[in-house]
């Protein structure tokens, strides 16, 4: 029933798409019952094999529309400005952009790492088991890092990227202090 | 100024930004990992591919595993830390006994084969696990790739404010910068649960070692395998008196007999032949995305007690639950295929992203020729090189360096596409590929006229999928509307 279910929510949603709300609402709802049903029935094994399944059906709607969708009776052709005469080498912009690479790749990997590392430390000595303290910082690191990475891949400013890593520093240095 | 415009970026464009800083920065690695890893998912029936004249059974008995593991020691007659009997699977039905000093195939009845010798199998997973770097190193790198893929994903939902608005809209046809934005646009939202799960699990096995090697350093004295001890086991005691070969057969007839509904894949035995020795069993649990239970045994085969990858802590389960999600062996032969569709279409999502930030220079009047010529050469160039790297590996057998060939192949195309970029060209490339392909495919089964069934598949999908490449893009390239689509 929660892969039929899986299969049948993108169906349901491509039905209700710019037609009937209730048609998407039931297909979310689909969806939604399908992840309930698939973790009580199976836990994480229902839940990956429902989400492949979802994707599946998804995958195979966007070919239908792919194939359905039928070419412009005539291709507009894109519009190229002329070349442009070659921009002179901004050697500003390359140091902001080597800055970048070290804040968002260095600085970001170490101060995730403190952080995960000092969270496990603190939990294993408080009582928590070793698999589970390991287990936290391994799950813990690249989480840490994504975050840093999505948030400042939305600031423009070099600067404007360095008080969230510096905040896990500090962070880790208390952890490290403290337990 | 006018009303209602600002000077400032809104949030959408210094996402759409960042997203494109991201793949920019990461794009042609991340390519070669998502495209060597989508294979990767075929490990076993590649393996099965490229050497079809393996012996392959359903199943051994207890007895013969151990004839085969005492053979193979035997012959080798060198001490080795670790042995390991690879037990037959779905996909790969064959008995591989490996030590240190190298793998062979045994026959139902225990006896020597065969050398294992899967070369270019292992050259591709070697691409997607280390991209052909030290391991550490390696490792390293690729769960950055990881992150950051997650990090091109989270950025790209707040970067498309019209994401689900447009959720069905794929107009293949249409003029290329909006088939091209439909296609990145669309795979990217529906298969986002697959590329997130891909690339945290990935970064979480890349990154592992770090927080492996620091806690090491923090509690066992810099011991990593002592790192590892909580999730996955305790390595035995070291006791290097000379002792007879453990004894597998008991340990798998224990199996047997205790837990028939657990399909055992594989037997390690630590330190084989000392008096310290002991004997793993892993085995596979139906409806768990754990990668399996080891049950412990000592060197008589008498039963010692299971890690608790299936009961034990939760930090456990859930550790090993990450290989199975990541490598999509958790479903058999339907989940396979699906991983294998969706890491392709990653892998034409990440190539799209790049070419749609090239063509919009090129109409901004800012062309990057060169840029272009290494997009092309990377996205068509590499699997034109894997390719040959099989070619090279079936001519000079399994001493040919794959490694040296692929990267050299691959650098030796970048230097075409920087010296002479207008040479490189979409469209023929693709038509090399097609032919490329082509050609694997028809001079697989006419070498090896006796194939399973799994081998002839990929050779008839070689095959079609060579020849259709190869005569779209042979029609195609007359109408090849601009420079830059790779």
């Amino acid at each position: 029933m929660g892969l039929f279910l899986s299969l049948a929510g993108p169906v349901a949603l491509r039905f209700g798409w710019q037609r009937s709300r209730a048609m998407v609402a039931l297909g979310w709802l689909a969806l939604g019952s399908a992840a309930a049903l698939l973790v009580r029935e199976a836990g994480a094994w229902g839940l990956a094999s429902g989400s492949t399944a979802a994707m599946v059906s998804a995958a195979a709607l966007l070919i239908q529309a792919a194939l359905a969708t039928a070419p412009p009776h005539r291709l507009a052709s894109e519009r190229a400005s002329g070349p442009l005469p070659p921009e002179p080498i901004d050697w500003a912009d390359v140091r902001r952009r080597a800055g970048i690479f070290l804040v968002v790749v260095v600085l970001d990997l170490a101060a995730s790492l403190l952080l995960a590392w000092t969270a496990q430390r603190a939990l294993f000595r408080t009582g928590t088991n070793a698999a589970d303290a390991t287990a936290f910082a391994l799950f813990l690191l690249p989480m840490l890092w994504l975050t840093l990475v999505a948030w400042q891949m939305t600031r423009r400013r070099l600067w404007a990227m360095l008080p969230a890593p510096m905040t896990l520093l500090l962070l880790g240095g208390i952890a490290w202090l403290s337990a | 100024m006018a009303v209602g415009v600002s000077a400032r970026p809104t949030l959408v464009q210094r996402a759409l930004s960042g997203h494109a800083a991201v793949g920019l920065l990461t794009g042609a690695l991340l390519y070669l990992i998502c495209l060597s890893g989508a294979l990767a998912v075929l490990q076993e029936y590649l393996q099965r591919w490229e050497e079809p004249r393996a012996v392959e059974m359903a199943a051994i008995t207890p007895a013969a595993a151990q004839r085969g593991l005492e053979t193979v020691l035997a012959r080798q007659a060198r001490p080795t830390t670790h042995a390991f009997i690879h037990l037959p699977t779905d996909g790969l039905p064959r008995v591989v006994v490996t030590t240190d000093h190298g793998a062979a195939y045994v026959d139902a009845a225990g006896g020597y084969d065969s050398p294992e010798a899967h070369r270019w199998t292992e050259f591709v997973l070697f691409l997607h696990y280390y991209l052909h770097l030290p391991q550490f190193w390696g490792l390293l790198v690729t769960g950055t790739l990881g992150v950051m893929l997650c990090g091109a994903v989270a950025t790209g939902i707040v970067a498309h404010p019209r994401i689900f608005r447009d959720a069905f809209r794929m107009r293949l046809r249409g003029r290329p910068q909006l088939s091209r934005s439909d296609l990145h646009n669309r795979l990217g939202v529906w298969l986002l649960p697959f590329f997130a799960a891909l690339g945290f699990t990935g970064a979480i096995l890349g990154l592992g070692e770090l927080v492996f090697q620091a806690i090491a350093t923090e509690r066992h004295g810099g011991k990593v395998e002592a790192s590892y001890a909580p999730l996955f086991g305790v390595e035995p005691k070291a006791n290097p008196a000379r002792a007879p070969i453990a004894r597998a057969d008991r340990a798998l007839a224990w199996m047997a007999a205790h837990h028939p509904d657990r399909r055992v894949t594989y037997v390690t035995i630590d330190e084989p032949g000392t008096a310290g020795q002991q004997v793993q069993i892993l085995a596979d649990h139906e409806r768990r995305l754990i990668y399996g239970e080891t049950y412990l045994f000592d060197g008589t085969g008498r039963y010692l007690g299971q890690v608790g990858l299936s009961n034990g802590h939760r930090g456990q389960q859930a550790v090993a639950s990450l290989y199975k999600l990541h490598f999509g062996s958790f479903g058999g032969v339907p989940v396979e295929l699906a991983y294998l569709g969706f890491g392709l279409a990653l892998c034409a999502v990440i190539s799209t992203g790049t070419t749609l930030w090239l063509m919009k220079r090129r109409a901004r009047g800012r062309p990057s020729p060169r840029l272009e010529a290494l997009w092309i050469m990377t996205v068509w160039g590499s699997p034109i090189a894997l390719a040959l790297t099989y070619w090279l590996k079936a001519a000079l057998g399994v001493g040919a360096p794959l490694a040296g060939a692929f990267w050299l192949l691959l650098a030796t195309g970048f230097a075409i596409g920087l010296l002479r970029p207008s040479r490189v060209q979409a469209a023929p490339m693709r038509v090399a590929l097609g032919l490329v392909l082509l050609a694997t495919g028809l001079s697989h089964v006419a070498i090896y006229r006796s194939l399973p069934a799994s081998s002839i598949v990929i050779d008839v999908v070689l095959m079609s999928t060579g020849a259709a490449m190869a005569i779209l893009s042979w029609a195609g390239r007359f109408k090849q509307p601009a420079r830059g689509t790779a």
